[in-house]
């Protein structure tokens, strides 16, 4: 039976046709005709409709017989020789509790402690990733805590043992921080190894102090924006390697966040990304209000105006400017991807251990810094010990658990559900993974519209921006 | 006596001298490169899969030179300053080592000409050749066999020493024309350097025909091999491999009796090896017959799909298919040269 997946936007009707990858443009008869087919409906033309398709090569019956990721058999040469970046926890300590921060409660997770990791470990970690990265000229090394900078010497030690001893590598350094420990010494230090800094930042006083705060209780927002004012006065050569985070949380306004960033003198010049609370392993159940979708898509709904050219950039939200990026990697991969082949895995894992592997203070391993620390299926390795190529693979091949379903899924290639979205802690959950589905394939949609909105209104993908007609 | 080899900064595509030492009037003895490169520890065949060599990588360069004779040096990457490499060439002056660098580690380094009394550089400029006579092509009776690839990264030039090797043992007299500025170390030149100026098709198709006409004669070999360098074919926008032209000429300038095309390691269908041997066949002008699938793998980002990445991985081959084979596999080898040899005897 062929797989396809219907869809149309105002100007045009569309069909995605699985096995190839591609979408059509179909006329109002066909689309009718296919929509009922897909919804098992009766249409008397439906078999004349698929096969005027099927001898153009599309909508032909699915060809997938095994669901087994391509790069499985050579996953532990990617983790050998081509790991790209190792993410070192270098204490579980945090001089922060914020609500919905995976440490402090909320999640299947590990909570704050005054772990930290030794130097020694520390130095195995860096040892670990040159030796496993000869055949990449560029990694990256995170430092990631609890707040890291509450480590600021082992921090500079590891930067030292790395300058005296891989100066011939491309190592990019980056921190994650919460930024109330960014004093004038360690901005000096910083910009010196050339640190890129995600730096998290919810919005103005009141959003950020609701959940951003000291172990006190006092919020952190005074100090946050102290410390980027003295950034952007002080290194204007180099505040642009910093990244704004903003978690949107449930309660709060989103259009306070969004206006925040686009009139705050201090927070404007910076590059702000936002992400939602995390609901991987989340103890209670995350739900946003209708306030936040509105918001969020009114502001979406700009960004795409601005990209189709019918709106000025200074117009749209600084958190949505990114939505070039995301349009351009929805082209590569209709692109990229390809025919499907006997052989296939759904989208969404990274390779577990070589993407960018995650070590705790005592060494363990695991795929990112996102995942449970708690959960044993997700602990793939030490770093005395190299990656447990087996646990990584079943990682890697998460799809092996809801074969049945992804088999006969429309959107195989474009899902986005790795392991973490399958996290039974002790094994990996079918039901788990499957019950996030209905989420996933109204995003690959909603991409796939926007996708064919921009294509009607010019947009050219292959050159990054602008319009074809320019 | 071989002299002892030492080589800074070793990377992974010297491994094939590693290798092949035996067929050069060297024996290695010392593979040094950066800690940083994290190739330190492990024997120079981990860089491609291949079989054990006995040589360890290290960084310890003044150890590995009390052991040598000879310094070879290469420019792999301006992550090795010019200064590391004068402090390595003066410490190898002062111990009287003779000193081998290729002609592109000559112009990173801009060496002094009172240096070069010491100094040998190998690469095209030896290999220059400015003029050619007419305007039509020599015949070239001796049999030609054609190294070729469908990029860079692709064992070519172990492929180039392999075949060397077996022919040798055969008792054949071979004119050689290597892909990689340190072939003279085997005893055999790299292509000549007019092949990568910026001069028009027909004039290096003339020149490269006549050139090899004039060695033919000068030789007198039972066979000739050539490795053409990078890719015979465009590959992506930022891949675009010279469009193939130094292949190009290459086979305007020669008609091949062998052509061995190498292509990346992939787990496609047999359907898409035909598909690539006839494409190969009508650029390179001549028939391609055997396929050597590399130890690297072509990587695509979905997310930016004009990055390429490449990846070593395993090249054992199980099944016995006498078209195809992988240079670290020694049967498979074997039994294509052997059609090889069988071919060329035959004509």
């Amino acid at each position: 039976m062929p797989i396809f997946k219907t869809f149309c936007t105002l100007d045009g009707y569309y069909v995605y046709d699985r096995n190839t990858n591609s979408i059509l443009t179909v006329d109002k008869q066909d689309f009718v005709s296919l929509q009922k087919f897909e919804n098992k409906q009766t249409d008397e033309n439906i078999n004349q409709v698929i096969q005027r398709f099927q001898n153009a090569g599309y909508l032909l019956p699915s060809v997938i017989k095994t669901i087994q990721h391509p790069e499985t058999r050579d996953l532990c040469e990617h983790i050998q020789r081509k790991t790209e970046q190792i993410t070192l926890q270098i204490t579980q300590n945090c001089n922060l509790r914020c609500d919905y921060c995976p440490y402090s409660g909320g999640y299947e997770n590990r909570s704050h402690s005054n772990r930290r990791m030794s130097f020694e470990m520390a130095q195995k970690c860096i040892d670990y990733l040159i030796s496993h990265s000869c055949e990449n000229d560029k990694v990256a090394l995170g430092f990631y805590g609890g707040e890291p900078l509450l480590e600021i010497q082992l921090i500079k030690d590891c930067v030292k043992y790395i300058q005296n001893n891989y100066s011939e590598k491309d190592i990019n350094l980056t921190i994650t921080t919460n930024g109330t420990l960014l004093t004038a010494d360690i901005m000096d230090f910083l910009v010196a190894a050339n640190f890129n800094i995600m730096l998290s930042m919810d919005g103005n006083k009141d959003v950020h102090d609701r959940h951003r705060k000291f172990i006190n209780g006092q919020g952190t927002y005074d100090k946050v924006m102290r410390n980027l004012l003295y950034i952007k006065n002080n290194y204007p050569e180099y505040y642009h390697k910093i990244t704004i985070n903003t978690v949107i949380s449930q309660d709060v306004d989103f259009k306070c966040v969004n206006s925040f960033y686009n009139t705050d003198d201090v927070v404007s010049c910076y590059s702000p990304k936002y992400s939602i609370v995390n609901t991987y392993n989340a103890k209670n159940y995350v739900n946003y209000n209708e306030s936040f979708v509105i918001t969020e898509r009114y502001e979406h709904l700009k960004a795409l105006l601005w990209l189709a050219g019918k709106l000025d950039e200074d117009r749209v939200s600084k958190l949505f400017i990114i939505e070039k990026a995301a349009v351009k990697r929805t082209h590569d991969l209709l692109k990229s991807a390809g025919a499907l082949s006997e052989v296939c895995h759904p989208g969404g894992p990274c390779l577990p251990g070589a993407r960018r592997p995650f070590v705790d203070v005592n060494g363990n391993i695991y795929p990112c810094e996102r995942v449970s620390e708690n959960s044993g299926i997700m602990k793939i390795g030490t770093i005395e010990k190299g990656i447990d190529i087996d646990k990584a693979k079943t990682l890697l091949n998460v799809g092996a658990i809801s074969a049945d379903v992804c088999s006969n899924c429309w959107g195989l290639i474009h899902c986005t559900q790795c392991a973490a979205a399958a996290d039974g802690t002790q094994k990996l959950s079918r039901r788990l993974r499957l019950s996030r589905c209905s989420g996933v394939l109204a995003d690959i949609l909603e991409k796939f519209k926007i996708y064919c909105f921009l294509l009607e209104q010019g947009y050219d993908f292959e050159n990054q921006g602008g319009l074809a007609y320019e | 006596m071989n002299s002892a080899l030492m080589i800074f900064p070793f990377a992974a595509e010297h491994a094939a001298i590693v290798r092949y030492a035996n067929l050069s009037a060297y024996s290695v003895r010392g593979a040094i490169s950066p800690k940083a490169w994290g190739l330190c520890g492990q024997d120079a065949g981990f860089c491609d899969n291949g079989n054990i060599t006995g040589v360890i990588i290290s960084d310890d360069f003044n150890k590995a030179l009390n052991q040598c004779d000879t310094v070879f040096m290469d420019f792999i990457s301006e992550k090795i300053t010019p200064g590391v490499y004068f402090d390595r060439i003066n410490e190898s002056l002062s111990q009287n080592k003779t000193i081998i660098i290729t002609q592109n580690l000559e112009e990173y380094l801009g060496i002094p000409e009172d240096k070069y009394l010491n100094i040998k550089v190998i690469g095209q400029k030896q290999a220059g050749y400015s003029n050619y006579i007419n305007n039509s092509l020599c015949v070239i009776n001796t049999p030609i066999i054609f190294v070729a690839g469908i990029g860079e990264n692709c064992n070519k030039f172990d492929i180039q020493l392999a075949l060397r090797a077996y022919f040798q043992n055969k008792g054949y007299n071979i004119l050689q024309f290597g892909s990689r500025a340190y072939s003279e170390l085997f005893g055999f030149s790299q292509l000549p350097g007019f092949l990568y100026e910026r001069l028009s098709f027909s004039d290096k198709a003339l020149m490269f025909n006549q050139y090899v006409s004039k060695r033919e004669k000068e030789q007198n070999p039972d066979l000739i091999i050539v490795g053409i360098p990078g890719g015979y074919s465009y590959m992506t926008k930022k891949r675009p491999n010279g469009f193939g032209e130094i292949a190009l000429c290459i086979s305007a300038a020669l008609d091949a009796d062998v052509c061995i095309l190498s292509i990346y390691k992939s787990y496609g269908r047999q359907s898409d090896l035909k598909e690539i041997m006839a494409k190969a066949s009508n650029k390179l002008n001549c028939r391609v017959e055997f396929i050597h699938e590399a130890n690297k793998r072509l990587l695509y980002d979905p997310a930016n799909i004009e990055e390429i990445g490449f990846l070593t991985v395993h090249t054992q081959r199980n099944n016995l298919d006498r078209r195809v084979f992988s240079v670290f596999d020694n049967i498979s080898t074997l039994y294509v040269f052997d059609e090889i040899y069988n071919l060329l005897a035959a004509s």
